[in-house]
């Protein structure tokens, strides 16, 4: 019996580095360089040649992925780099020197060369292993990404360096099925210190510093023209750890909504304040308020964290936004997710047992998930329904993203080329000022269509949306080609307005 | 006279294309939403629901999809502010919270599919008025509601349940079910009490309800009564089409006796809220 307990608990332990605080622990003998230049072909291959390259690439924390220039399977690409940062329970990084090295590395590329930076923080019962399902798709999204640089580049222009950024973590505790389902309580709990405890948000504050003093450099020696020649990043965190992401950017991002609730008071002091009376929110004034990006882009896919987090920034949902605002922070969860919507509430039934509620409505935020709470919705993501949609797929083998994203992938770049071209066509239909460019207002993209579901301003950053189940089927259906296409097209459309803008998160944006 | 008949027919043709422009007003239908009445929290503002009516369909011209702009009223200095939504016709109602009091406008267009570039509307086919107006915010639990359900209780019983709340005090009876032992041997006693009751009183909370009462076991069993005292808890967890889903808590006391835990049996159950159950 405590030997089955014994192999079912999953060891808290690094995956792709040794632990900096034990001085016995070592390298593994095969591994013989800190970084593995590697292919998505070369990951996937069967037999004896593939598993030997895997091991390989399990020992460093640098994945260097080759460009593909004449492939007749494949469009082209410029290839991509993923850097793998591990934290243990307490939040803590395994390996100091290895995050270091990583950072120095992430700078002096940021340095050399235009790049888009895409980090991604998995969920629960996944972690750093090289096959993980979350890590498989995570590398085949980044492909996608390469190739959509590429095409949108065109011949005349370099395309951005596409850097993915994979933060793993504990996310599992005992692997043996139907016992693992219990390391929920746990497994929040560490998702949440691992996002409070600060090295999370020191890494995400440090990638910040260097996309906006690189792209500071870009923008003043005018080296770089267009949205798509700026370095950018964009930060996603996946049901737990979309809970971890949150813990480590809440405080900012609240203190960022109460500085700009304090410019709408100010503003407001002339006027009688709003009495208990007045049930009705109506704001009076209409001073437009502009929050500063903290980190360009967060988004929370199916986040698996109770909706009442949400209630502080929520406060902003009746204000008017300067027409500059860029989006910053993005929640999208599934109508046909039953981890969260099912399980979830169940959960904090009794994770929540010492706690009261104010009121029947105040119990639903407690219990639902973050982003399944009505009142907090101001968006849903609807499968549009004209030309042909990839139906859902699934496929398997080693090192393979279950959905099958990198058999689309192509075909999605292909369909979404009269986008580029619109982009890149100077005088076309595009929006020549931010203004404009209203990206929380009715929105439409190859595959889905975003519709408010209040009147919330068509400049707010905040955007908290449910998903048609046509368009994410579940809690880990994120990695579809018509969600990938949504993220993709969503990203072109905030780097344009964020150039159109010139928010490039200088102190001082014009 | 002939050149006041001209102005007459100059007045007409330059008239006539005007009151060709005018669109029809009667393309919605505005409701509260069933929500509405029952929200406390300050996040919710006015949640409507907009239905098309079958004018609304005709304008359409038979096609499935439409847009729905909603145009709010400027307000001081600012201009107006614009929200668009797409209308399917065979998924209404298109569900809409107003944050702002006052006259907003709906208005019908034509669906032209737009991606890549903007999304341009065009002339609306309708344009309707609507006045949106504050709701009064409740407090939770008001009044007299009633609630039946259904529930399982692992592994082989059911239980079917009704009850009866003034504000926050009720009364509950229910009926449980239990299927006899598939597993059962001939040789073995047979099974009792397949059919219990309970009553309870209940008090309800912000997250569930709070009781106690007496379960009936109608046939004898060796140390123990036909009545025992039971404590309830109920935790209301996520609706499903509306109805809530439970979370219920059973503690009863089967055997008084000095160590106390000995003579306790504890039981869970899921219960499913049946149609015309009030909160």
């Amino acid at each position: 019996m405590y030997a089955l307990l014994g192999t079912a608990c999953i060891a808290h332990s690094p995956i792709r580095t040794t632990d900096g605080l034990n001085p016995k622990a070592v390298t593994p003998r095969h591994c013989t360089s800190d970084f593995v230049d590697t292919s998505s072909a070369e990951l996937q291959a069967p037999g004896a040649d593939g598993k030997a390259h895997r091991a390989d690439v399990e020992c460093v924390t640098y994945e260097r992925h080759k460009p593909v220039t004449n492939a007749s399977s494949s469009l082209p690409h410029e290839g991509f780099d993923l850097h793998i940062l591990e934290f243990d329970d307490e939040g803590r990084p395994w390996n100091d020197a290895a995050l270091d090295l990583s950072l120095s590395r992430l700078r002096k590329q940021l340095d050399e060369e235009p790049a888009l930076v895409v980090t991604f923080i998995h969920g629960w019962k996944n972690n750093a292993e090289v096959c993980n399902g979350n890590l498989c798709c995570f590398r085949e999204v980044l492909e996608v990404l390469a190739k959509s640089e590429r095409e949108f580049a065109g011949d005349t222009q370099k395309p951005r360096r596409v850097i993915g950024i994979y933060i793993g973590w504990r996310g599992g505790a005992i692997s043996l099925k139907g016992l693992k389902e219990l390391t929920f309580w746990g497994r929040k709990h560490t998702a949440h210190v691992v996002g409070d405890n600060g090295a999370v948000t020191r890494v995400i504050e440090q990638l910040r510093e260097m996309v906006v003093i690189t792209r500071d450099r870009q923008s003043r020696a005018g080296s770089a023209s267009g949205a798509f020649a700026m370095t950018s990043m964009v930060t996603i965190g996946h049901s737990f750890g979309g809970a971890l992401l949150y813990s480590a950017i809440a405080t900012s991002l609240n203190a960022q909504v109460g500085k700009a609730m304090e410019d709408v008071a100010k503003a407001s002091s002339a006027q009688a304040p709003r009495t208990q009376a007045t049930q009705q929110p109506l704001i009076a004034d209409e001073r437009f308020v502009r929050i500063l990006t903290t980190g360009d882009l967060f988004i929370l896919l199916n986040p698996a964290m109770e909706a009442s987090r949400f209630s502080n920034l929520n406060q902003v949902r009746n204000l008017r936004f300067d027409g500059k605002q860029v989006p910053i922070f993005m929640t999208l969860a599934s109508e046909f997710d039953g981890a969260v919507g099912g399980f979830f509430p169940v959960g904090q039934a009794f994770s929540t047992l010492a706690r009261a509620a104010r009121s029947r409505d105040i119990w639903f935020s407690m219990e639902k998930g973050f982003g399944l709470y009505e009142p907090f919705h101001t968006h849903r993501l609807v499968l549009r329904e004209f030309g042909e949609v990839p139906a859902p797929q699934s496929v398997s083998g080693e090192c393979r993203c279950t959905s099958n994203l990198a058999a689309f992938g192509d075909a999605l770049i292909m369909r979404l080329k009269p986008l580029y071209d619109l982009v890149r066509t100077p005088g076309s239909s595009l929006p020549a000022k931010a203004e404009q460019l209203e990206l929380a207002a009715y929105r439409e993209t190859l595959y889905t269509r975003l519709e408010p579901y209040r009147d919330v301003d068509p400049h707010n950053p905040f955007i908290m949306a449910r998903v048609d189940p046509r368009v994410i089927g579940g809690h880990n259906d994120i990695f579809n080609p018509r969600f990938t296409d949504f993220l993709i097209e969503y990203l072109i459309q905030t780097e344009i307005k964020r150039s159109l803008s010139d928010d490039f998160g200088t102190v001082n944006p014009k | 006279m002939i050149a006041r008949a001209c102005v007459v027919i100059v007045f007409v043709v330059s008239c006539a294309p005007v009151a060709r422009a005018q669109p029809p007003s009667n393309c919605f239908e505005v409701r509260d939403s069933p929500d509405e009445p029952r929200v406390t929290v300050p996040e919710a503002d006015v949640r409507q629901e907009i239905w098309l009516t079958d004018h609304g369909k005709q304008q359409l011209q038979g096609a499935r999809f439409g847009y729905l702009r909603i145009v709010r009223p400027s307000e001081g200095s600012a201009l107006p502010v614009a929200f668009v939504r797409m209308l399917d016709v065979t998924e209404q109602p298109i569900s809409f919270t107003f944050s702002r009091e006052g006259r907003h406008q709906l208005q019908l267009y034509a669906v032209k599919d737009a991606w890549p570039s903007e999304v341009v509307l065009g002339d609306p086919l309708c344009v309707q008025s609507q006045d949106v107006r504050p709701f009064k915010r409740r407090a939770d639990f008001q009044g007299t509601r009633g609630q039946w359900w259904v529930g399982y209780r692992p592994w082989r019983s059911g239980e079917l349940g009704g009850s009866w709340f003034y504000q926050r005090l009720g009364f509950a009876a229910t009926v449980i079910g239990t299927a006899p032992d598939p597993l059962r041997e001939e040789d073995e006693p047979k099974e009792e009490n397949l059919v219990t009751g309970t009553a309870e009183l209940r008090w309800r909370g912000a997250r569930g309800y709070l009781g106690g009462g007496i379960k009936y076991f109608p046939d004898a069993e060796p140390d123990r009564q036909h009545v025992r005292a039971i404590f309830v808890a109920g935790e209301e967890l996520p609706a499903f089409k509306r109805r809530s889903f439970w979370l219920l808590f059973e503690l009863r006391v089967d055997q008084p006796q000095k160590n106390v835990f000995k003579g306790l049996a504890f039981s869970i159950c899921i219960r499913h809220d049946l149609p015309g159950t009030r909160p």
